[in-house]
């Protein structure tokens, strides 16, 4: 069972690494269309290498990857409603999560730069919800058709 | 294959035989699922000890570390774990939260409240919630 969850949690690391470097190519085709700029310029002035740089960057894509791993275990082990599911996992996600982008430099620290992430992030989970309670209910309703 | 019953008074315990030419894989996976299921369960009722068809339990659920099964006119407390119940019982038993299994025969309707729990109401009336992620076991339970 230790082992399972270790070996959960390398491959949430894994994917999380994967996902950040897919996001910074993207990224550099965008800003930049011809380099590889894996980081903003602001997030590699704090430190004396591009290559610290770039390593702090790589292990913390691992950790919002063992972060999501982790508080997905809300929607697969737990006994919740889904409204608390949904709720819990947004605001544990969002303390942890909302830290490091910002130390990453992904959003800028500014009141209207937290304010239009957290707007964002409220809204996708929002839509999470309701599809959830949708297909909740679609499921029941076949079921109850069948037992009739 | 035929199945034949032989009513026997004088047996202290029921007794299966099974006959064939051959111990076929067949034969083997039947002589299994007899092994494995238990028909009747050990329960105690008002401090006396009686055994009562698992089929004609509607849910077994624990409520302060004891486990407790539901007829539709009685309550017995059961001496068995719920995942050991998990185990032995027929396939239409199924778990639905931590600390309940129901029969899926009992089942009248299910209903979803809006913040997003199932609500299970039985045949007999009663009724017990459950999460969404049971929500796959039941309906491939049913359909």
């Amino acid at each position: 069972m230790k082992k399972h969850i270790f070996l959960q949690l390398f491959s949430g690391f894994k994917t999380g690494v994967f996902i950040g470097l897919m996001f910074s190519i993207l990224f550099s085709f965008v800003y930049s269309g011809e380099g590889f700029y894996p980081m903003p310029p602001s997030f590699i002035e704090k430190f004396s290498s591009e290559l610290t740089a770039f390593l702090i960057s790589v292990f913390l894509w691992g950790l919002i990857g063992v972060i999501f791993t982790i508080t997905n275990y809300i929607f697969t082990s737990t006994d919740w409603s889904i409204t608390k599911m949904t709720v819990s996992h947004a605001i544990i996600s969002y303390l942890l999560f909302l830290p490091i982008a910002l130390y990453l430099n992904w959003i800028n620290f500014s009141v209207t730069n937290i304010f239009s992430f957290t707007l964002i992030y409220i809204i996708i989970y929002t839509f999470f919800w309701i599809i959830s309670i949708i297909r909740v209910k679609k499921e029941v309703d076949k079921i109850n058709k069948h037992i009739r | 294959m035929r199945v034949k019953f032989e009513k026997k008074k004088y047996l202290e315990e029921n007794f299966l035989v099974i006959q064939a030419k051959e111990k076929t894989s067949e034969v083997e996976s039947i002589i299994k699922g007899i092994e494995q299921t238990k028909t009747v369960l050990n329960c105690s009722y008002k401090d006396k000890n009686v055994l009562i068809p698992s089929n004609l339990f509607i849910r077994f659920f624990s409520c302060n570390k004891k486990i407790y099964g539901s007829t539709i006119d009685s309550e017995y407390l059961v001496k068995y774990r719920l995942y050991e119940l998990e185990n032995f019982l027929q396939k239409r038993f199924l778990r639905i939260s931590n600390n309940e299994i129901i029969n899926v025969d009992y089942i009248a309707r299910l209903e979803v409240t809006n913040t997003g729990i199932i609500i299970i109401y039985f045949k007999n009336g009663e009724q017990t919630s459950s999460s969404r992620r049971y929500l796959k076991s039941i309906k491939e339970c049913l359909l």
